[in-house]
């Protein structure tokens, strides 16, 4: 993640724990490194430096054996759903793939496991000579579900799995995926930019920007109380739908400026040239640490610093 | 002022001449901008909605497009049986807002020479000869370069000598975005259409760009037609909204209104399938859109819809006005 002559701090010094069970949301925007930290968690990038743990156990540099064992463990669904499922494969191909890697079962084996597959996530068992191409966006986002389920996983990391979706297709997708955790005894990592989404499927949810987590609490507290500038300009943004919404909304907040690149980001706050609500101690320190404002909530801002050295 | 109309749209039907056969898209839309409102047209994937807005510009292809029947009228003229010339002066008045930033700004050249090209072009009426001796007048190309600043900087984009000379490339997409407004405004058009310019965006710049939207709109006293399938983003910006399923428009009404209590079984489930901040049950639709080729008769929602009736798949439903500005297209309520 280093090209040649910038830095590019895509994530900065993350400390998270995601509890079993848990459904966990990263949201941000454009830069804010969330993806590069869910393909991390994924292990499918390796961090530059950092420790990575599941279940108590380090993975952070896990290799060989070890790395393949990991996989059975964390999977991950991608965003676009036409381009994470190979065109030139049937559908019954590309989901004996984790069969054949990981297991030594026999075709016959193989084929009830998908058929299996299929039905927990509401396709019919004929769509398995078929090509990615003649499916839908909901259905194609439905084979990479079951494929990521395929090894009984315990970890599913998401990035945007409905954003590409037409909304009426959306909501069964996030119908669904309430269902597997609960079916399957799941956890998840989350990562979107939609709010309303957030709101109504995450238990708690750290809000990032430009490679930092800035504000981290369970997803009731950080909507009803939203502690960071950024996060309270993020949830005035929501184009929301209904009447009722606008009023739950924080007073409305227009970001002046761009999102800075995320090449050579200062270490003071990231969020400073652009929040309406800074002081001059911002941009005179590195970037402050977390102060729990609530129980579980907690957030990285100079205007809540109880003690300011 | 509301009582001018800019575009009506009357009874569009479209087909679509293809190797499997003829997709008979759009089935008979209809619709109204008055003069300073912003009127939104949305629907999911496959409706119909970026086919109207193209024919309004002018820029479907034809064929393997055939429009079977129906007014296209802007500035009380049928733009379907005006000639070449005419049509070309017509089109000079609206102002295109094109989707994704990055595909629509051609990376090798800068901002500057995008923008002074399309500002010569407009301004020699689109005659080829009179536009390539403008490019090499020293004098135009400067008057050019003048006139583009101002439209950058009417969009808020600090610096704008400067970010004549950069390239698409060095530029964000909310930048990108706020050059294709400018550009869109160039020549004074009376009317904007946007083809979901915020798709792409981050929700923080959408805000922004949206608010900027309507401070243009107020400013240069400008008709719009913006075609979304966000149906928040069409409640911020959009005075009146449309939607549209399957080739046709189901439901219109004062955006607010309409999303706050929806008629059309179609727009209920849109607006259920939505999260809501308040935490509400929300779910899909059951069933697909349906096939262009073979579309069922009569409602073509009815295999989709739980209030339908045995007259739904029988007969397409008759406009239904439930107050000024307000019609359902449902048998439910005939």
């Amino acid at each position: 993640m280093v090209p040649e002559q910038a830095i590019v701090k895509a994530v900065n010094e993350i400390n998270i724990d995601v509890k079993a069970g848990e459904n966990f949301a990263f949201v941000g925007e454009s830069g804010s490194g969330k993806t590069t930290l869910g393909y991390m968690l994924a292990r499918i990038f390796e961090p530059t430096s950092g420790n990575l743990w599941l279940d108590g156990k380090e993975i952070t540099y896990a290799r060989g054996r070890e790395l393949r064992e990991l996989r059975q463990k964390v999977q991950m669904v991608f965003q676009d759903p036409g381009s994470s499922l190979n065109p030139r494969q049937t559908i019954e191909s590309i989901l004996s793939l984790p069969f054949k890697i990981y297991t030594s079962l026999t075709k016959a084996e193989m084929k009830k496991s998908i058929a299996r597959l299929l039905e927990s996530v509401n396709l019919p068992v004929e769509l398995m000579p078929r090509y990615p191409g003649a499916l839908s966006g909901g259905e194609k986002q439905r084979i990479s579900l079951a494929r990521a389920l395929a090894l009984n996983p315990k970890l599913l990391v998401m990035d945007e799995p409905t954003s590409a979706l037409d909304v009426s297709v959306q909501a069964k997708i996030l119908h669904l995926l309430v269902d597997l955790k609960r079916q399957f005894g799941l956890t998840y990592i989350f990562i979107t930019h939609d709010m309303s989404v957030v709101k109504n499927i995450s238990d708690r949810i750290a809000v990032t920007y430009l490679g930092r987590i800035i504000e981290l609490g369970m997803t009731r507290d950080v909507f009803e109380r939203p502690l960071h500038p950024y996060t309270k300009a993020l949830l005035s943004a929501i184009p929301v739908v209904k009447d009722e919404e606008k009023r739950i909304l924080p007073k409305e907040i227009i970001l002046q400026g761009e999102i800075p690149s995320p090449e050579n980001v200062p270490e003071i706050c990231p969020f400073f040239s652009r929040c309406q609500e800074r002081q001059k101690i911002c941009e005179e320190s590195s970037c402050p640490d977390f102060e729990e404002v609530e129980k579980g909530h907690l957030v990285r801002c100079y205007q809540y610093k109880t003690q300011i050295n | 002022m509301k009582e001018n109309i800019i575009v009506k749209i009357e009874d569009l039907v479209v087909h679509f001449k293809t190797i499997d056969g003829v997709l008979k898209v759009l089935q008979g839309v209809n619709l109204v901008v008055h003069e300073g409102e912003v009127v939104g047209i949305v629907g999911e994937t496959g409706c119909g909605k970026t086919i109207t807005a193209k024919i309004l510009l002018g820029i479907l292809h034809i064929p393997p497009a055939i429009i079977k029947n129906g007014k296209v009228i802007f500035l009380s003229q049928d733009l379907l049986k005006t000639n070449q010339t005419d049509r070309e002066a017509l089109k000079q008045k609206i102002g295109y807002i094109p989707q994704d930033p990055t595909a629509s700004l051609n990376p090798v050249f800068s901002i500057g020479t995008l923008m002074v090209d399309m500002i010569l072009w407009k301004r020699s009426g689109q005659h080829l000869g009179d536009y390539l001796w403008k490019r090499r007048e020293t004098s135009q190309k400067k008057m050019a370069e003048t006139y583009a600043a101002e439209l950058l900087d009417k969009v808020h984009i600090a610096a704008p000598k400067s970010i004549l000379n950069k390239y698409p490339v060095e530029l964000s997409g909310g930048m990108r975005q706020r050059v294709l407004l400018a550009m869109a405004l160039i020549g004074s058009p009376s009317l904007l259409v946007a083809d979901e310019p915020t798709t792409a965006l981050d929700v923080t710049i959408q805000k922004s760009l949206l608010h900027l939207l309507q401070e243009k709109v107020k400013e240069e006293r400008l008709s719009g037609l913006y075609i979304t399938h966000n149906l928040g983003v069409a409640r911020a910006i959009c005075h009146r909204t449309y939607v549209m399923y399957a080739g046709s428009v189901v439901e219109n009404g004062v955006t607010s209104e309409m999303l706050d209590q929806p008629l059309h079984p179609y727009t209920k489930g849109l607006v259920n399938s939505i999260p809501k901040l308040t935490g509400e049950q929300f779910q899909g639709i059951d069933g697909q859109v349906p096939d262009y080729l073979n579309p069922p008769p009569g409602c073509r929602f009815h295999p989709r819809c739980d209030r339908r009736m045995e007259i739904c798949s029988r007969e397409f439903p008759e406009m239904t006005q439930v107050k000024e500005n307000r019609s359902v297209v449902c048998w439910l309520y005939h």
